[in-house]
């Protein structure tokens, strides 16, 4: 990404993101957070006091929790290289933190912390007997590919979890792009890509 | 609904100073029931809750402290 200052890049970013959630699943704002001309950054639902929150989703009763930690590189040619440095989505079943989880999609950089599960992972309330031994997917660490907010919106609608805002999802016209052909497109996907 | 029209309006963006994030970070511990240096201490032991406001308090400390 080229821009002159980390907060442009970041802004850019976060911006993307917000306006995909906002045009299909849900209305909770996106806030960003960074010091300024830090190399930091992160996002997440906050409310009119600034005080972490959830996503209710449109019509179903679900909620959803999104973080993401930000980290730009500056570049040999003075642009900024963004890299997503930690990713949470998680489905609720409730507002509260202490809400029963669903979902939890998680990334955490190596750089950040190793571990010996995968950095790239899915947590699953549900338990599997097997002839094995029982599957917990609740504490396993399910591996995954590099899972995109994108991703997440189209499963969600795909599944029937969160109504879209059908008018906005772009279908059948080139003359205003919806955020599904948005998503289509590689620009922030590759600004955004795992270490 | 939110449409790109009103969508300026739900944007957020803070340039965040040292004591903003301070603050930030005592009022989530005090919410999970503990002292900014506790909760600070248990972040940086990677003894934090799987819930998001844990997450967020976890980012918090690392934009203040890197």
């Amino acid at each position: 990404m080229t821009r002159d200052r980390p907060g442009d890049v970041f802004r850019q970013f976060r911006d993307h993101i917000s306006r995909l959630l906002n045009q299909t699943i849900t209305d909770a704002p996106l806030s960003l957070a960074y010091r300024k001309d830090g190399l930091f950054a992160q996002f997440a639902f906050r409310d009119d006091s600034d005080f972490p929150m959830v996503a209710p989703l449109f019509s179903r009763g679900l909620f959803l929790a999104v973080s993401q930690q930000l980290e730009v590189e500056p570049q040999p040619d003075e642009t900024w290289r963004l890299r997503t440095m930690e990713y949470n989505y998680h489905l609720l079943e409730g507002p509260s933190p202490d809400s029963r989880w669903i979902i939890r999609w998680e990334y955490k950089s190596h750089s950040r912390q190793r571990n010996e599960h995968p950095r790239h992972h899915v947590h699953l309330a549900a338990v599997v007997d097997t002839p094995a031994g029982r599957m917990d997917f609740d504490k396993l660490h399910l591996s995954t590919g590099w899972v995109t907010i994108e991703e997440v919106i189209r499963f969600l609608i795909a599944g029937g979890w969160s109504e879209a805002q059908g008018e906005q999802l772009g279908r059948g016209t080139n003359k205003e792009r919806g955020p599904f052909q948005e998503m289509d497109g590689q620009e922030y996907l590759d600004a955004s890509l795992p270490d | 609904m939110a449409t790109s029209v009103d969508l300026p309006e739900r944007i957020r963006c803070t340039e965040m100073s040292d004591n903003q994030l301070r603050a930030m970070i005592e009022r989530e511990a005090k919410a999970l029931g503990l002292t900014a240096e506790e909760a600070v201490s248990r972040v940086r032991k990677g003894d934090i809750g799987a819930n998001y406001l844990w997450l967020d308090l976890a980012s918090l400390v690392r934009l203040l402290y890197g």
